[in-house]
């Protein structure tokens, strides 16, 4: 169910995008400011805000790959029903985490839209726009819970392309 | 109450395997919504707590370093110093030592730094009859250099949590890393000399060196940009991130010509992963601190810290002990969070200056990279090394012995750490 293009997965073009223009918005403006002495510093306020939405993405592929960190040494010891019963209740928790984050946020956007309308401080964006990332993209990180618990639960190790 | 319920959870969770920042997100989720704690805030604050200008080096640095390491660098680096120091005894060793210095120059992560090194050295080292596990430990201590040697991950985090300029950070770990890795190098060639491990038998001409040097020299030059622009007050770290992700884009495409397209997305991706795994906990450990702000948990552990303590060297002691037992279970970034906001009303009350102690904390928590269960370098380098853990472990002693010396050293003469950001005028006491 990977959507591809040229070869490359959805979520790999997005993630490789973003962080990109990241680094090149910074990098323009690092030399706008040192060699032109010109500063567009209110793009600083998208790079913060690609780079939550690449984080978001990111977090999501991390998950697939079994790449975060955690504490091993005891769970390596425990019986094996017992490990999957973890992964099980963990995976559940975690999307759970997600899931109540997002409907928070979502709540935050409605009040935007309808109450507040607060824009940006600097490039006057209405701010839902950048929250809007965190339930677009957390789809992926479903999508890397749910890939990370199957193969866990599976022993076996689907491999990423 | 609330606080029971929060570390408990967090604890369970750790226990079961889960994630840290898993563990970290739930249950200070779970403790704000259950105590109603200003639970509809957590969707922007997840958000705000990745959105800041500061954070943005993790990416760049990351980035920066899989293009130096997909540009094949660190075998330039490892082929300049062996012909250089190769021929002394336990030349290897020392090779790989000053290659993770080097490394640590360009990368702010002890893992990443034990990998790229590891995988050009391991092989060369074991063909030279070198033991297995020595080589790993080897490889695995010298790469907690990478976290004190600036560009650092862990400043950025510190200085972020702290509120201390991270460009004083790095200029204040520069004289600390040296030191740390002169004696990583004495240790290595003590043990190579009483074990017999002998230098390299070919010896590189004035020449060859001419040749590997000029070869290397843009890759010897990242860091001098990087460092050079920060401590001169240029650029903010950063914008030196960003500076050396385009540098190095530069030198692999340009000078080595070793990247292709292809290469390029796979290596944004892999550094975008790698950097969201940092932001995954940090953002839930903020909101995890949050939470534990608001049960009070954080005043009454400071409170305690206080408490306990006669003056600022016992506290300094008893935090590190402290250190020791959390870097058994975490990871450096997740102590850090947890930490440092119980720490910081404790260093004004102890008038403890913040760059100093940011060396020292980060010092001792790179100690804990490199020791058992969970030191992260330890398991990258006995993977590679292709033996366990246990005997890695055995062999890393006599490094983690010259580390807790250099801490002691850091400890009693703060000008070690202060005299350059001070001179360097980015820092005022």
């Amino acid at each position: 169910m990977n959507i591809r293009i040229m070869g490359i997965r959805l979520d790999h073009w997005l993630v490789a995008i973003l962080l990109a223009l990241m680094a090149l918005i910074a990098f323009l403006n690092v030399l706008s400011r040192y060699i032109f002495h010109f500063s567009f510093a209110a793009t600083e306020e998208i790079t913060i805000n690609l780079f939550v939405w690449m984080t978001i993405i990111g977090i999501g592929i991390a998950f697939e790959r079994g790449g975060h960190l955690g504490m091993v040494t005891f769970f390596n010891r425990f019986p094996r029903r017992f490990k999957k019963a973890s992964v099980l209740l963990y995976s559940l928790l975690a999307a759970g985490l997600f899931l109540v984050l997002n409907l928070f946020m979502i709540q935050a956007i409605a009040d935007e839209i309808t109450l507040f309308q607060a824009k940006s401080a600097s490039l006057g964006i209405p701010v839902w726009i950048y929250y809007a990332g965190l339930p677009l993209l957390s789809v992926f990180v479903f999508q890397g819970i749910f890939r990370d618990a199957k193969n866990r639960l599976s022993d076996s190790r689907d491999k990423e392309v | 109450m609330e606080f029971v319920l929060i570390l408990a959870l967090f604890f369970v969770l750790m226990f079961i395997g889960a994630p840290i920042g898993t563990s970290l997100g739930v249950s200070a989720t779970a403790t704000i919504i259950y105590f109603d704690l200003g639970a509809e805030m957590l969707g922007v604050n997840f958000a705000s707590g990745i959105a800041s200008f500061p954070l943005l080096a993790i990416p760049f640095f990351v980035l920066a370093g899989v293009i130096l390491q997909r540009a094949g660098l660190a075998a330039t680096i490892a082929e300049f110093f062996e012909l250089l120091v190769g021929r002394m005894t336990g030349g290897l060793s020392i090779v790989a030592v000053l290659t993770c210095m080097f490394w640590g120059a360009l990368s702010g992560s002890g893992p990443a730094t034990t990998a790229a090194v590891g995988m050009i050295l391991l092989t060369p080292m074991l063909r030279n009859g070198y033991g297995r596990a020595f080589s790993g430990a080897t490889i695995a201590n010298a790469s907690d250099l990478s976290i004190i040697i600036p560009p650092s991950i862990a400043f950025i985090i510190y200085g972020n949590i702290t509120s201390v300029s991270v460009g004083a950070l790095f200029v204040a770990g520069i004289v600390p890393g040296l030191i740390t890795g002169i004696g990583t190098i004495l240790v290595a060639w003590y043990i190579s000399y009483r074990r017999g491990y002998k230098g390299l038998k070919q010896r590189g001409s004035i020449q060859e060196l001419a040749r590997a040097f000029k070869k290397s020299i843009w890759a010897v030059m990242a860091p001098v940009v990087v460092l050079g622009g920060i401590y001169t007050g240029v650029f903010t770290p950063t914008e030196a991130a960003v500076v050396a992700v385009f540098y190095s884009l530069f030198v692999a495409a340009l000078i080595y010509r070793s990247l292709t397209w292809p290469d390029l997305v796979r290596i944004l991706v892999d550094a975008a992963v790698t950097s969201s795994v940092i932001m995954f906990i940090v953002v839930f450990a903020g909101i995890f601190t949050w939470a534990a702000s608001v049960t009070g948990v954080i005043d009454a552990l400071a409170d305690l810290i206080i408490r306990v303590s006669p003056n600022a060297v016992v506290m300094i002691l008893l935090v590190n002990i402290l250190l020791f037992a959390l870097g058994m279970i975490l990871d450096a970034i997740s102590i850090c969070y947890l930490l440092m906001p119980i720490l910081i009303p404790v260093l004004g009350n102890f008038n403890i200056d913040p760059v100093y102690y940011g060396v020292i904390f980060i010092s001792a928590l790179a100690i804990g990279q490199a020791t058992p269960p969970v030191g992260v370098n330890l398991f990258t380098a006995a993977n590679l090394a292709g033996c366990e853990v246990d005997e890695i472990a055995r062999e890393a002693i006599p490094f983690v012995l010259m580390d807790l010396v250099v801490l002691v050293l850091l400890t009693l003469l703060p000008a070690l750490s202060l005299y350059l950001p001070i001179w360097a005028g980015l820092y005022t006491p």
